[in-house]
C-alpha cells in the first residue's frame, strides 16, 4: 500500500544516546534515580522547551548547582543540568516541574516523589487545563509540587508502572531518547530505547476527529520493566496506559476517577477482523503490493460516562507485529517511518539507533 | 452519528413491494410465485427495468450504468446472445433439484465497470433437494459465460459455463452461503420488502431484502475503494443471509466480520476469500461494545470498511468499501434506522451495515 502522507509537521530530535551512568547524585540515595536517568529526563524536558511548543512555568531543581546544593523552587526553569534533579519520597525536598502548552491548553507537571527505594523508577504526572477549567498549577515549595483545583493524574507512584526507564533499577543503562513536536504544538511524543527495546513512550496530544475538541490524549505510564510496551498488548489491549484530560474535570465523574483521580481510560485501536488486529493477523507483507501493513491507530474508551470512540491518532499506525525493532520504511531506503515495537511513527531519514 | 458525506453518487429503486404467494411451485425443489416476483424485481432493478429515486428522494429516469444480458432461460429455451427471456415472473421462472438436468431458469448478467476487468454474473434457478427455491447457484466471472468466452452456452437444463468461474452461492447449500435472501425452505408465503442501490458509475450495486420486519438478506456487488497496487481484480462480492432462518439480520458482523464471506477472483489462485475488516481493540470490534450512543457526542459511531485476506497468496489488506461503514451492533426491531437526525435520511442501517439512503422512510415488511 502507498504511504501515508504526514498530517503533521514534526520538530524532531531523535537518536539520543545517553551512556550508562550510574551514579548517585543526590542525598536520597536509593530513592534518587541514576545519573543517566536524570540526564535523559533533563534533555527530554529541553527539547520540548526547544520545539517551542512547550515552556516552563515553575519548577524545582538545583538551578545549575546540584540539587541539594542550589535546590530552590520558583516561576523559573531549574533543571538545567542533569544533577540538578533529584528523587524522594513525598514530603522531602525533591524536583518538579510544570511545562506549559498554549497550543493544547495543558500544563504538566511531572512530579519527581516515589515510593521508598524506588530508584527514581516512577513519578507522578499531573495535567491541568489552565483555560478550559480555569485551572493551572500553583504554589508549589521545594518539599510540595503545585496543585491545580482541576488536576487528572496520568501516572502515580504506583510500582506497577514507569515512567520509561524501568523500576527499581539501582544499575545504570545506555538508551536512546526521541521526541516529536508537531509544529501546531498538539502533538507530543517520546520514545524511551534500551537495549533494543521500546521501553517507554509518552504521549500528550489531541484526537484527529475528536468526539470531544477539548480532550487531550496523555501517556506518561510506561510498564515498568525494560521491555517493549509500545505493543498490541500493552496499549491495544490495556486502556491503563492512556487517559484523556477530558473538559470539565472539575466534576468528579465522568472527567475523571474519583477514586483515583486518573483521567478515563483509553485503548489504542487499530483496524482488524475476526476480533484480532490486522498486525497480528499477518505475519509477512501484503501479497499482493509487498508491503508490510500501516493500520489506522484510533482512540476508544469504555469507561463509564465516556464511552465510545475518542477519535483518531495522527501519523501514528500499527505495523506488523513480527517486524523487527525499528524497521523503517518504505523498502527504498528513505526512512520515512519507523517501527518501534508494533507502533509505527514518523522519521527523519537518518539510521536509526536504539541504544 | 456525524454523517459523512457520499463518496459517489447513488441511483436508489427502494421499499419494493412483494406480497406473499405461496402458489405456483412445481415441486418441493421449486420457489412460489413470491419468490419469483422478488428474484425478478431485483433482475429488472439491476438492467434498468426499475423506478429509480436519487440521494434526495427525486425520481429518476434510468440507471445510468445498467448491467447488462448476458443470456438467459426461462425453462423452455435458452441463449447466451444477449436476450432476457425472464419476461414474466410466474411463467418465465422455475427452480429445479441441482444435478437433475431437469429445465430452469438461468441468466447472466455483466458489469463492465465493476472491479479492474469487469464482472460477469450467472444466476442459476437450481436448488437442493426439497429446498423450495431458496438457494440457487451464483456464480460469478471476469473471463464471461459462454463458448464465445471460452466457456459453454448452457441449455434449458444446464447452466452456462466459464474458463475462471468461481461459485459463491452454492444451490445445494442450506444456510449462510446458499440461501439467496429469499428466506429459508418451507412452502410457505412471504411478504418482501427489498431495496437496491447502484452508484452512477456502476461500479458498485447492493440489495437488502426485508421480510417480517427484519433484514434477511444482503447482495453486494462492489467495486473496491483504494486497491493496493496490484488487485487488479479490485471487486468484493457477497449474496444471501446471515442464517438459515427466516429472521436472520443480514448483513451482520458475523458474516462479514468474524468470516470471510466476501469473495472474488484472484488470477493464478482462483477464487479468493475476504474479511472485512473495522475497528478492533482488546479482542472485540467496537461495533459490538455498545447498543447505544457515543457518550461524548451523543451521536451513534460508526466505523470504517476495509477488506482483508488469509487466503494463501492473497494475504493482506486489500481496499476498503465505497459508502458503507458498520454500525452499532442494534437489537430486534432498530432495523432501517436513519441518519442523520434531521429527516435528511441519507443514511440507513440494516442490521449492523449502515448504507446510503433516498431520504424516504425505509419500509422493512
Amino acid at each position: 500500500m502507498p504511504l501515508p502522507s504526514l498530517d503533521k509537521t514534526f520538530t524532531v530530535d531523535l537518536n539520543n544516546q545517553v551512556a550508562l551512568d550510574s551514579t548517585k547524585t543526590g542525598s536520597s540515595g536509593v530513592d534518587d534515580a541514576t545519573l543517566d536517568r536524570k540526564t535523559g529526563l533533563v534533555a527530554v524536558k529541553d527539547a520540548l522547551v526547544a520545539s517551542g511548543q512547550w515552556s516552563v512555568k515553575s519548577s524545582s531543581g538545583g538551578n545549575g548547582s546540584n540539587f541539594d546544593a542550589g535546590k530552590v523552587a520558583d516561576n523559573s526553569d531549574n533543571w538545567t543540568n542533569p544533577d540538578d534533579i533529584m528523587w524522594d519520597t513525598a514530603g522531602n525536598d525533591h524536583a518538579w516541574i510544570v511545562l506549559l502548552n498554549t497550543a493544547l491548553d495543558i500544563e504538566l507537571c511531572l512530579d519527581l516523589t516515589i515510593i521508598a527505594n524506588n530508584d527514581g523508577g516512577t513519578l507522578n504526572a499531573i495535567t491541568s487545563r489552565p483555560t478550559l477549567n480555569g485551572g493551572g498549577f500553583t504554589g508549589g515549595t521545594i518539599n510540595v509540587r503545585p496543585t491545580a483545583t482541576d488536576e487528572v493524574h496520568h501516572q502515580t507512584t504506583s510500582v506497577s508502572y514507569d515512567w520509561g526507564l524501568g523500576v527499581n533499577l539501582s544499575a545504570g543503562l545506555d538508551f536512546v531518547w526521541n521526541t516529536w513536536v508537531s509544529n501546531d504544538g498538539e502533538v507530543t511524543r517520546v520514545v524511551w530505547l534500551t537495549a533494543n527495546a521500546a521501553s517507554g513512550l509518552w504521549m500528550i496530544e489531541k484526537p484527529k476527529n475528536p468526539a470531544d475538541a477539548n480532550d487531550v490524549i496523555v501517556k506518561i505510564r510506561c510498564n515498568g520493566g525494560l521491555t517493549t510496551e509500545t505493543t498490541y498488548g500493552s496499549l491495544h489491549d490495556n486502556d491503563d496506559h492512556l487517559q484523556a484530560n477530558h473538559r470539565n474535570t472539575l466534576l468528579s465523574a465522568p472527567a475523571k476517577d474519583p477514586v483515583t483521580e486518573f483521567g478515563p481510560g483509553i485503548y489504542i485501536t487499530s483496524e482488524g477482523f475476526n476480533d484480532d488486529p490486522c498486525g497480528q493477523q499477518f505475519t509477512i507483507a501484503n501479497q499482493v503490493d509487498g508491503d508490510f501493513g500501516f493500520f489506522p491507530a484510533g482512540f476508544a474508551s469504555l469507561k463509564a460516562g465516556y464511552k465510545g470512540r475518542v477519535g483518531e491518532a495522527f501519523d501514528l499506525y500499527w505495523g506488523v507485529d513480527t517486524q523487527p525493532m525499528a524497521e523503517t520504511y518504505p523498502g527504498s531506503g528513505t526512512k520515512l517511518w519507523i517501527q518501534f515495537g508494533d507502533l509505527i511513527f514518523p522519521w527523519d531519514g537518518s539510521a536509526p539507533i536504539t541504544a | 452519528m456525524t454523517a459523512p458525506a457520499h463518496i459517489k453518487t447513488w441511483e436508489f429503486s427502494n421499499n419494493n413491494r412483494v406480497f406473499a404467494e405461496n402458489t405456483g411451485r412445481t415441486d418441493t425443489d421449486d420457489g412460489a410465485d413470491d419468490q419469483r416476483k422478488l428474484f425478478y424485481g431485483m433482475k429488472e432493478a439491476m438492467i434498468d427495468g426499475g423506478t429509480y429515486t436519487d440521494a434526495a428522494g427525486a425520481p429518476l429516469a434510468n440507471l445510468t450504468a445498467p448491467w447488462v444480458v448476458e443470456g438467459s432461460s426461462d425453462f423452455v429455451a435458452s441463449n447466451m446472445t444477449g436476450t432476457d427471456l425472464l419476461t414474466d415472473p410466474v411463467t418465465d421462472i422455475r427452480w429445479s433439484q441441482k444435478g437433475s438436468a431437469e429445465a430452469h431458469s438461468w441468466i447472466v448478467l455483466s458489469n463492465a465497470n465493476l472491479g479492474g476487468n469487469g464482472l460477469h454474473v450467472l444466476f442459476n434457478h437450481e436448488c437442493g433437494n426439497g429446498f423450495d427455491g431458496s438457494t440457487m447457484d451464483i456464480v460469478i466471472s471476469e473471463n464471461g459465460f459462454g463458448v464465445a468466452n471460452g466457456g459453454t452456452d448452457g441449455s434449458i437444463t444446464a447452466r452456462p459455463t466459464a474458463t475462471d468461474e468461481v461459485l459463491v452461492l452454492n444451490g445445494s447449500t442450506s444456510g449462510v452461503e446458499g440461501n439467496w435472501g429469499s428466506g429459508v425452505t418451507g412452502a410457505v408465503g412471504r411478504d418482501y420488502a427489498w431495496h437496491f442501490q447502484q452508484s452512477s458509475d456502476g461500479e458498485c450495486c447492493r440489495f437488502v431484502i426485508c421480510h417480517n420486519n427484519n433484514p434477511i438478506g444482503f447482495w453486494i456487488l462492489d467495486t473496491a475503494r483504494d486497491p493496493v497496487t496490484g488487485w487488479t481484480e479490485g471487486f468484493i462480492v457477497a449474496f444471501g443471509q446471515s442464517s438459515n432462518t427466516d429472521t436472520s439480520h443480514s448483513p451482520a458482523l458475523g458474516q462479514y466480520f468474524d468470516n470471510d464471506r466476501f469473495r472474488s477472483i484472484r488470477g493464478g489462485i482462483g477464487g479468493v476469500r475476504l474479511y472485512a475488516t473495522s475497528e478492533v481493540y482488546d479482542d472485540n470490534v467496537h461495533a459490538r461494545r455498545f447498543t447505544h450512543p457515543n457518550q461524548l457526542t451523543d451521536q451513534f459511531d460508526i466505523s470504517f470498511i476495509g477488506l482483508a485476506s488469509l487466503d494463501a497468496g492473497f494475504a493482506g489488506r486489500h481496499g476498503r468499501l465505497f459508502d458503507a461503514y458498520w454500525g452499532v451492533s442494534h437489537s430486534t426491531g432498530k432495523h432501517g434506522q436513519t441518519f442523520p437526525d434531521d429527516g435528511t435520511r441519507t443514511w440507513v442501517q440494516w442490521a449492523e451495515l449502515i448504507l446510503p439512503w433516498d431520504g424516504s422512510r425505509p419500509e422493512i415488511s
